[in-house]
């Protein structure tokens, strides 16, 4: 067993990994290490501030997604949550709103929710976890299909909008980042605030009840942060897949399952390793870009498939 | 006397006929620029199918059917006009090209590399069409319309063809063989013909101009805040710069302008 002092080591080592990576990403380009000129610097750092947020959040909505939903297999792609938000955020640019402020992480917050919903409602009573998978899937697909039959209607963005699926943290509109951003600490915060809950949750259904938390009521505001969570971090970097199922994995490795350490390591964690992918999707091809939910995915599918044979 | 009127009757006579459109020729346009050509030589006669992108003239898609998308065609209607002749631009255009080769048509691709080939395209377009004369003709005008053209002195030039991301118009597209001509040297020297581009690879090349293809200056400057340097071209037609057509010289003209306006306000 480790002691608090552990644990709190274990913390401050994945908060300096963090801030050391973010270093990194802004120091590191295709020219060499160094600090680059001004405008460079502003970018580089905008963008690995994306990555930082987007990965952290979607790294504690996976936590969340897991310890609810009792499945080491949840995370917001492959529960559609991400495709939900991306949704959202099609329809708004189908009605020609432009991509800024607080309206398309709220919009995007509120379909991943509404996703969600529909794909346990679909994976029925029982919450298995193949099934919450697969119906998760199957919403994925719909959902990516709808949003190519919405943007079909807008031919301008329809490039812009088909590279938004597939992960891009190239955004530099600072009102969308900093509500984006604001909503995505929010959440996360409210998680970390809700870690007892978390855990009495992770004990199951009738044990938590035996330890005075109202089952219910509990999954459902957890379920809802998290996917409030997923759409804010979805409105800035698109979708970015398995940052949520991976983070909260290597984690638990150092920290275990309790939430109150679990929730910090593991968005520490998914902050890390996202400002790392985008560092290679940025310089791999320099100066072209691929798309930074292509490498997460190289990354996370093997992860994947080795969590499901465990 | 009559010698003359006859040799008259007879020069107007095998000009009649040089200039008529081959019999039964159903021609189908499967690009806004080939469509332009078509009207520009006067054999919009042979013309029974458009793309819906082909917006110019005015009258072509009142007058002619519509086949559909520039990129994804119907092959139905296609069938439907039972074309003699399909002419396609090739670039992104590759899947409609082979289905439409494989069922049989005769498709002619015009895909210019750069002016002088699209002078070659039109003399051909006119060939095809009976309208050879009218063709050498809009050639000549158009080679004598860019010789008035002035041109920029040693400045670069970045071509947008989409915000975000970032994708360029590189040194072996049209466009940028255009912008050499009046002046403009394209920085984006790659293999691919639009290659996504970093925004950190196009603050540190510093281009003297950005020329907007895919977005306004607003969105740009949103977009991309930290390109303060470079000053920015918005064509107020982009069809004219971007389409291989007879209007090209229009956009050459635009360009110049737009880069020696900007240029003074420095």
């Amino acid at each position: 067993m480790r002691g608090k002092k552990d644990f709190m080591l274990i913390l401050a080592g994945a908060a300096a990994a963090g801030v050391f990576v973010f270093f990194l990403s802004v120091c590191l380009g295709h020219e060499g290490f160094g600090i680059p000129e001004d405008a460079i610097l502003r970018l580089r750092m905008t963008r690995a501030l994306c990555g930082a947020a987007a990965g952290a959040a979607l790294a504690a909505a996976g936590v969340a997604y897991q310890t609810v939903l009792a499945n080491p297999l949840a995370d917001p792609y492959l529960l559609g949550s991400s495709s939900g938000a991306v949704f959202g955020i099609a329809a708004l640019s189908f009605f020609g709103i432009s991509r800024a402020g607080v309206l398309f992480p709220v919009t995007a917050g509120i379909c991943s929710c509404l996703t969600v919903a529909a794909v346990l409602k679909i994976a029925g009573r029982s919450f298995s976890k193949k099934n919450i998978i697969l119906s998760g899937v199957a919403v994925n697909f719909f959902l990516s299909a709808a949003v190519i039959f919405l943007i079909s209607f807008r031919k301008k963005e329809f490039f812009s909008l088909i590279y938004f699926m597939m992960g891009d943290l190239g955004e530099t509109r600072m009102s969308l980042i900093s509500a984006s951003v604001i909503i995505a600490a929010a959440g996360s915060l409210f998680l970390f605030y809700k870690s007892r809950f978390l855990n009495a949750l992770a004990a199951g259904k009738t044990l938590s009840r035996q330890l005075g938390c109202d089952w219910k009521k509990e999954s459902l505001i957890a379920l809802i942060a998290a996917s409030v969570v997923t759409g804010a971090a979805v409105s800035v970097s698109g979708t970015i897949g398995f940052i949520g199922l991976m983070a909260p994995h290597i984690a638990r490795k150092f920290t275990g399952s309790d939430a109150r350490f679990l929730l910090p390591v593991s968005a520490s964690t998914g902050a890390i390793l996202l400002m790392l992918s985008d560092l290679a999707a940025k310089n791999l091809l320099f100066p072209q870009e691929i798309p930074v939910g292509v490498v997460t995915a190289m990354l996370g599918a093997p992860f994947f498939l080795w969590i499901y044979r465990k | 006397m009559r010698i003359l009127i006859f040799l008259s009757a007879f020069v107007i006579a095998s000009g009649c006929s040089r200039h008529k459109a081959p019999e039964g020729l159903r021609v189908v346009s499967l690009s806004p620029g080939i469509t332009e050509i078509i009207y520009a030589i006067g054999a919009q006669d042979a013309l029974y199918g458009i793309t819906s992108h082909c917006t110019w003239p005015p009258e072509a898609l009142r007058e002619k059917e519509s086949v559909g998308d520039f990129s994804f065609p119907s092959m139905e209607k296609i069938a439907g006009i039972r074309p003699s002749l399909i002419l396609a631009a090739g670039d992104g255009q590759g899947k409609a090209i082979s289905h439409l080769t494989n069922a049989g048509y005769n498709v002619r691709v015009f895909h210019p590399a750069d002016i002088s080939e699209l002078f070659r395209h039109i003399i051909e377009i006119g060939r095809l069409t009976g309208k050879e004369k009218k063709a050498s003709e809009l050639v000549a005008d158009m080679k004598k319309d860019i010789r008035s053209i002035p041109k920029v002195k040693n400045k670069s030039v970045f071509i947008e063809v989409c915000p975000q991301p970032l994708i360029a118009a590189s040194d072996k597209t049209f466009l940028s063989s255009v912008c050499e001509i009046i002046g403009l040297k394209n920085i984006a020297v790659f293999k691919d013909s639009y290659p996504g581009v970093n925004a950190e690879w196009l603050i540190r090349q510093k281009p003297d101009f950005i020329l907007l293809t895919g977005s306004s200056e607003e969105e740009f400057r949103a977009l991309h805040p930290y390109i303060k340097n470079a000053k920015l071209l918005r064509p107020s037609d982009i069809d004219i710069i971007v389409r291989p057509g007879p209007r090209i010289t229009r956009g050459m003209r635009e360009i110049y302008y737009l880069a020696e306006d900007a240029e003074k306000k420095q």
